[in-house]
């Protein structure tokens, strides 16, 4: 597998790691380095006494360093895979003993475990066990949502005008009652409701009320949650701040799973508060299906990016179950492909594109980044803005994230010709994830 | 649609104690849903929850009305490939000092060889030769072809001055102008005096002193008939109140000596020739040397050396600026004019070569002082002053040999490399780098092989010595400067080092960059050779 200097920058923790990996990525600093059909490796010398052992999984992406970084993954690791971007010539050898260890040991892991099997009486006990956490969860979240309706009631008696006024507690608090009713996804929007630049004359307001609309149907929908059908239910749960397990997912042979070369299209990385939200999208060639992978870091835990923008898996894609499927994660990765094995359906302009979304949206209110692939695409500015142009001159305009430098990236690869992308729509802006061309896709 | 927006707008900023929401206002489908048994507050969120569905999935396409006009741009030129672009890769993770000395010779390759800069690697080299001179970011700007040029145009770097230049002089801002106006003068004089003799007089006075400055760094003989003119619209016999006006007209004065204006030159000569005491006759002073000319100063101003003449012939301070240096007025203002005239102006009025006539200003006793009990020479500054002003290099040559501390350091960039080598072995300034620093982009910036040599035996004897730590920035500076043949020299000297830690930092900080920093080097010799073949 053939990565890029600029597909592996997307993995690196950050500029400076990338940075310290690339002045470590000349062959003459490892004192030994090798790869394989699965895995690469090196040693090399740190400031202590013993060398690092540095290695990769390249079938199910993961990084190993002796070295004491907690950064993830560390220089070294992003040096190993530059080394072996630039090599001309890279034959296959023999794993040394260490890595074929730690490879097996993962396949090993990665194997589904035989599940223990429980007596119809365990069974009962732990499905009452379950009933009771759920029914004391719900009378908390309903104890939230109804002190959070008192909340927004008052609010709107006394007149959004007061909002640019208001302190950070204002907020704080209330969301940290949200959080007390474990309703975290309720907490989350309250928080960004304080977080709104009100210094801007023209937006706020419509900010304000697009996140108070939100948390309204939310909190409309949990009163109304048992007529709900089961998939609903899910979504609404999540969305208030249930947790979806990746480990159950892993091993949960009912969750609806999509085979496929899939192309990793692009990551976006947001800072909430004291967490990182990284985004990765996916598209499923054969099966023309998009899926979501979210990962978190917080201060204690770093983020865990393994999803290399640009590259193609053959795997596996599991969703977590809801109303309309889209988050997820990777399961039995086989292989990474160097090339596109197809070219993917593209739409074939944005009144398309709209229409496939309006059609989506009556099935999930609360739809928001949606990923679609659209031919024939310009990125044009008009007065200050940047928007995206289709071959039948409709607008759609960038959002605020897609900087000057994706800009640049852009018209220096395209030269202003129309080209096929992969886009997400956010509240009818869009963030254009990558380009396709003829064999090959690049991430912006 | 539009009207029901704005009720409901009114309704949330004002909130619904003031102004009750009007629900026969809203649209139809929104009216319908929204239940009459809730609360006031309950029907304004309920409505918004809607209205906002409504707005954010039935908001139509926008369409453009206008005519697009993107032309698509395609490249005639070929981009460097292979070896090239890893040599390239190498540089980018230098340090700054090193990259932009090695990026300049990659850039030269490239340009010479009518080729372009690898479309994924132009970002990054137009932001690494931010730093370098004019004529590399010419070659930059050569060779990241037809779409990095569209690019710059509709993002422009303030270092990359567009091609309309005159829309950068007319509508850019200050630090753009002068940019531009720099560029100028080194590439098209003519053009830079027009633009400057037009903007005269709408500058403020601080940006008249920023344009003279860059002025006097590339000063030509065809400069002399405007300066003149703006000197005797805005300068001659009037005087300047202000100090940056005074600082103004003293730049002008000064040029306009330096370009030989003889009104000028002569109305100070006529004024400072009474003071000249003609050379002593008696042969025995003359043995000695004290039989030359000297000026006798008088103690107290007089007819041409008072405050108020001086600053309407030079634009001089009226009163004495620095009374703990200069014992008396007239010492003052002589200090400026040896600070602002043509070195050869002293030189022929004492009737003496400029060592001699450093000599007198440095150590005739009349010219020195005590300061904290020690004697110094009043006119050193402004020797030196006028040694970094003028880059008069006789008088750099002759500074740098006769002095040192560290307010020469400003001439070290002009010296010539000789004495540029001199003065670090005659001061010991082996492990001051920002010295090496100093000559970066100089006329001659390479260190002579036996210079090579000392340096490196003596930072072993500093290393061993405990009084250097080998850090990094040894590495990155010496590896510019060093003389390929002296490698040999550098390996045998690491062996002298006594301390193992030590020698491990001095093999890696310093040994390991300077042999990376002459491996790319031979990697762009060779580079210029296959790409000069295949042509």
């Amino acid at each position: 597998m053939h990565f890029t200097p600029a597909q592996i920058e997307t993995i690196a923790p950050n500029p400076n790691a990338f940075k310290a990996g690339n002045k470590l990525s000349a062959p003459a600093k490892w004192t030994e380095y090798g790869h394989s059909q699965r895995a690469i490796w090196g040693i090399i010398k740190g400031s202590g006494k013993k060398p690092y052992y540095t290695e990769i999984d390249l079938q199910d992406v993961a990084y190993k360093c002796s070295c004491p970084s907690r950064q993830f993954p560390c220089k070294h690791s992003v040096a190993l895979m530059l080394l072996f971007a630039g090599l001309s010539n890279k034959e296959q050898s023999d794993e040394p003993d260490w890595v074929t260890e730690w490879i097996d040991k993962r396949r090993k892991k990665a194997e589904p475990k035989e599940e223990k099997i429980r007596t119809p009486e365990e069974e009962k006990k732990s499905a009452k066990a379950k009933e009771k956490r759920q029914e004391n969860r719900s009378k908390l979240v309903d104890a939230g949502i109804q002190e959070l309706n008192l909340w927004l009631s008052d609010l709107i008696r006394a007149g959004l005008l007061e909002l640019p006024n208001k302190p950070p507690k204002y907020y704080n608090t209330i969301a940290a009652r949200m959080v007390d009713a474990q309703a975290s996804g309720l907490a989350g929007l309250i928080k960004s409701l304080g977080q709104i630049n009100f210094s801007s004359t023209d937006e706020w307001l419509e900010e304000a009320t697009s996140i108070i609309g939100k948390l309204n149907l939310l909190m409309q929908s949990w009163k109304n949650i048992n007529n709900l059908p089961e998939d609903w239910q899910i979504s609404v749960k999540n969305l208030i701040g249930w947790s979806q397990s990746p480990k159950d997912l892993l091993t949960d042979k009912q969750a609806t799973a999509i085979k496929d070369h899939w192309i990793v299209l692009g990551q976006e990385k947001e800072d909430l508060f004291e967490l990182v939200i990284l985004r990765t999208w996916l598209w499923g060639i054969k099966s023309g299906k998009s899926a979501l992978v979210i990962n978190f870091s917080t201060q204690f835990a770093p983020l865990e990016n393994t999803m290399i923008v640009g590259s193609i898996l053959d795997a596996e894609f599991a969703f977590f179950p809801g109303n309309a499927p889209q988050r997820g994660i990777i399961r039995n990765n086989t292989k990474l492909l160097n090339s596109l094995p197809k070219n993917p359906s593209f739409h074939n302009n944005f009144v398309a594109l709209i229409d496939e979304l309006h059609k989506k949206e009556l099935d999930n209110p609360w739809l928001d980044n949606e990923v679609f692939l659209v031919e024939n695409i310009r990125l044009i500015k008009q007065g200050k803005n940047w928007f995206l142009l289709d071959a039948d001159d409709h607008l759609i305009p960038t959002i605020d994230e897609f900087n000057d430098l994706s800009n640049m990236k852009w018209i220096l690869k395209t030269g202003n010709k129309p080209v096929n992308i992969s886009m997400v729509v956010k509240e009818n802006k869009a963030l254009p994830l990558g380009i396709f061309s003829l064999d090959n896709y690049e991430a912006l | 649609m539009k009207k029901s927006l704005t009720i409901m707008k009114e309704t949330c900023l004002l909130g619904t104690e003031r102004r009750p929401l009007e629900i026969d206002q809203l649209p139809t489908e929104i009216k319908q849903k929204i239940s009459d048994k809730g609360t006031e507050e309950q029907k304004l969120l309920d409505a918004i929850t809607y209205m906002n569905f409504y707005k954010l999935h039935g908001t139509p396409l926008l369409k453009s009305k206008a005519e697009i006009k993107a032309e698509i741009i395609t490249e005639s030129q070929e981009a460097l490939k292979g070896e090239g672009v890893v040599i390239l890769k190498n540089i980018l993770v230098q340090d700054y000092f090193l990259k932009n000395e090695l990026l300049k010779r990659w850039l030269e390759i490239v340009d010479e060889n009518n080729l372009l800069i690898p479309q994924n690697y132009i970002l990054e080299v137009l932001e690494a030769g931010k730093g370098l001179r004019g004529k590399d970011k010419r070659s930059i700007i050569n060779s990241i072809g037809n779409k990095g040029r569209h690019l710059l145009s509709i993002y422009p770097i303030k270092e990359y001055p567009s091609n309309k230049k005159t829309d950068v002089w007319e509508e850019g801002n200050a630090d753009e102008r002068k940019l531009y106006f720099k560029k100028l003068r080194q590439e098209k004089l003519d053009l830079s005096r027009s633009s400057f003799n037009d903007a005269w007089s709408s500058m403020n006075v601080r940006e008249k002193r920023s344009y003279l400055a860059l002025m006097n760094d590339t000063l030509g003989q065809d400069d002399l008939p405007m300066l003149q003119n703006i000197y005797e619209a805005e300068f001659e016999n009037i005087a300047a109140k202000k100090v940056l006006t005074r600082e103004c007209k003293i730049m002008i004065c000064s040029m306009l000596c330096r370009l030989g204006h003889d009104k000028l030159l002569q109305e100070i000569k006529n004024g400072i020739t009474p003071y000249l005491k003609a050379p002593s006759t008696n042969i025995l002073k003359k043995l000695v040397g004290a039989g030359k000319s000297s000026l006798d100063l008088p103690k107290a101003p007089d007819d041409f050396w008072n405050g108020e003449k001086l600053n309407m012939l030079f634009g001089m301070e009226e009163k004495n600026g620095n009374i703990a240096l200069f014992d008396y007025d007239p010492l003052y203002w002589l200090n400026v004019f040896i600070e602002y005239l043509p070195f050869n102006f002293w030189c022929q009025l004492l009737d003496q070569d400029t060592e001699s006539t450093i000599k007198y200003f440095l150590e005739d006793k009349a010219f020195q002082t005590k300061v904290k009990s020690k004697k110094v020479s009043i006119f050193r500054q402004s020797l030196i002053q006028n040694a970094a002003y003028t880059k008069n290099k006789d008088l750099i040559t002759i500074l740098s040999k006769k002095l040192d501390g560290s307010d020469l350091e400003v001439l070290i960039h002009h010296m010539k490399q000789e004495d540029f080598e001199n003065y670090i072995i005659r001061t010991k300034s082996f492990s001051k780098l920002h010295l090496y620093d100093s000559r970066f982009n100089a006329e001659e910036e390479k260190w002579s092989l036996s210079f090579s040599k000392t340096i490196i035996s003596e930072l072993v004897k500093m290393c061993n010595a405990g009084n250097i730590y080998p850090s990094q920035n040894f590495g990155s500076t010496i590896s510019r400067y060093f003389h390929p043949e002296a490698i040999s020299n550098l390996i045998s000297g690491s062996k002298k080092i006594k301390v193992e830690r030590t020698f491990h930092l001095w093999q890696d900080n310093v040994v390991t960059p300077i042999q990376n920093s002459l491996k790319i080097r031979n990697q762009l010799h060779q580079l210029k050779k296959d790409l000069k073949q295949k042509k």
